[in-house]
């Protein structure tokens, strides 16, 4: 049994951008992220324009999903701030935990093209390989993009430069340095608290998926060369329910890290909110509280 | 296992949870960077271990800070599941 991984996503053709001497490489993780992207932008086009006040099945579940975003936002941030980073949060959530589950569709990881001596995320046993090319490989043509750390960490930038946009619009420079440095001791540690948070956020989503595919291209092996069928088709079934459980957990860590560190970086500056009821204020301290959590580590 | 009285995950449950699951890599990427960053500068300044030992203790305290937080997260839900 042959077993090609590789952590690095696989370039599948390379485009040179004339006038610049730089080459823009479509990798093949690159394109499945485009697609997930058109996906969700016509899916959503769809349901938006025929939303109706009486909503169909399809617009239900849709409601479903972003009422409960909507609460999740809103009882950790606050009604007014909860409704203004909603779209960031519920984009966060809704973009990686498609991300993660394109990896569980039949195709992604076996569908390729022939390379020679590339390395592949590619399971095959020798018996089942008996098509393979002497000397080359098959890169596969998709990769889910949570597997890819360019991916993650472009997404972990961009909820930090989120949080500190947060926090500087809630407190200003000097309020925000204040904000940290209470007690003054403290500045350090906050400082590589948040740094560590483009650390933990990439490599978090990175690794659980990466793991995941890993797991299951592992298995999808075993059972190919088990050779009897209903265990072979048994053992990735288990594992793909739980890519499903992963990839859910790790789309709605995520999304509500983000949503406390924003929550944190503009705590104290949204003080109305607090008097709203007297739950709500309950609600506003816990948040604050675990924003303050969050922020830790 | 779910009891009689059982209630679904409200919203500050799932802010819970998803801090509570995130919690193991924000304790070790804070030591990472410290302890990484403190081998990069002793190998800058040729000062081997002093950094790297810095980077350590730093690192430590970071995490404990993590720990000692979320600590007194979960102490402010349960008494105001209490409260109520």
């Amino acid at each position: 049994m042959e077993l090609h991984i590789s952590v690095k996503p696989e370039t599948l053709w390379t485009v040179s951008i004339p006038g610049t001497g730089f080459d823009l490489r479509i990798t093949n993780s690159f394109l499945t992220m485009l697609l997930v992207m058109a996906f969700l932008v016509i899916f959503g086009a769809v349901v938006a324009r025929s939303a109706q006040l009486v909503p169909g099945r399809l617009q239900s579940i849709f409601e479903m999903v972003v009422e409960f975003l909507l609460g999740l936002v809103e009882g950790t941030a606050g009604r007014r701030l909860g409704r203004r980073i909603f779209p960031l949060i519920g984009g966060l959530f809704i973009f990686i935990i498609v991300a993660n589950y394109t990896g569980l569709l039949p195709g992604i990881g076996t569908i390729g093209i022939w390379h020679e001596g590339s390395h592949a995320l590619v399971a095959a046993s020798e018996g089942a390989a008996g098509g393979e090319p002497h000397g080359k490989t098959l890169v596969p043509l998709f990769r889910p993009p949570s597997a890819d750390l360019n991916m993650t960490l472009a997404m972990a930038l961009i909820s930090y430069v989120a949080f500190q946009i947060a926090g500087l619009s809630a407190h200003g420079l000097w309020g925000r340095i204040k904000h940290m440095a209470n007690p003054p001791f403290l500045l350090p540690i906050e400082i590589i608290s948040e740094l560590s948070r483009i650390v933990s956020l990439s490599f978090r989503l990175f690794g659980n998926i990466f793991a995941g595919e890993t797991l299951l291209t592992v298995m999808y092996g075993i059972a190919n060369a088990i050779k009897i069928s209903v265990i072979g088709l048994l053992i990735p079934v288990i594992f793909l329910y739980l890519e499903v459980l992963f990839g859910f957990i790790q789309a709605l860590i995520f999304a509500v890290l983000t949503l406390i560190y924003i929550a944190l970086a503009s705590a104290d500056g949204h003080h109305e909110e607090e008097h709203e009821s007297g739950d709500r204020h309950a609600s506003h301290h816990a948040a604050h509280a675990a924003a303050r959590s969050a922020g830790g580590d | 296992m779910s009891g009689p009285g059982a209630r679904p995950p409200q919203g500050r449950d799932w802010q819970a949870i998803g801090t509570a699951l995130g919690l193991g890599f924000s304790v070790v990427s804070s030591l990472v960077l410290c302890i990484g960053g403190g081998v990069l500068l002793d190998r800058w300044l040729g000062t081997m271990p002093l950094f790297t030992l810095a980077g350590v203790g730093l690192g430590l305290a970071t995490a404990a800070y993590a720990l000692y937080e979320l600590a007194r997260v979960s102490g402010s839900h349960r008494n105001q599941r209490g409260r109520r």
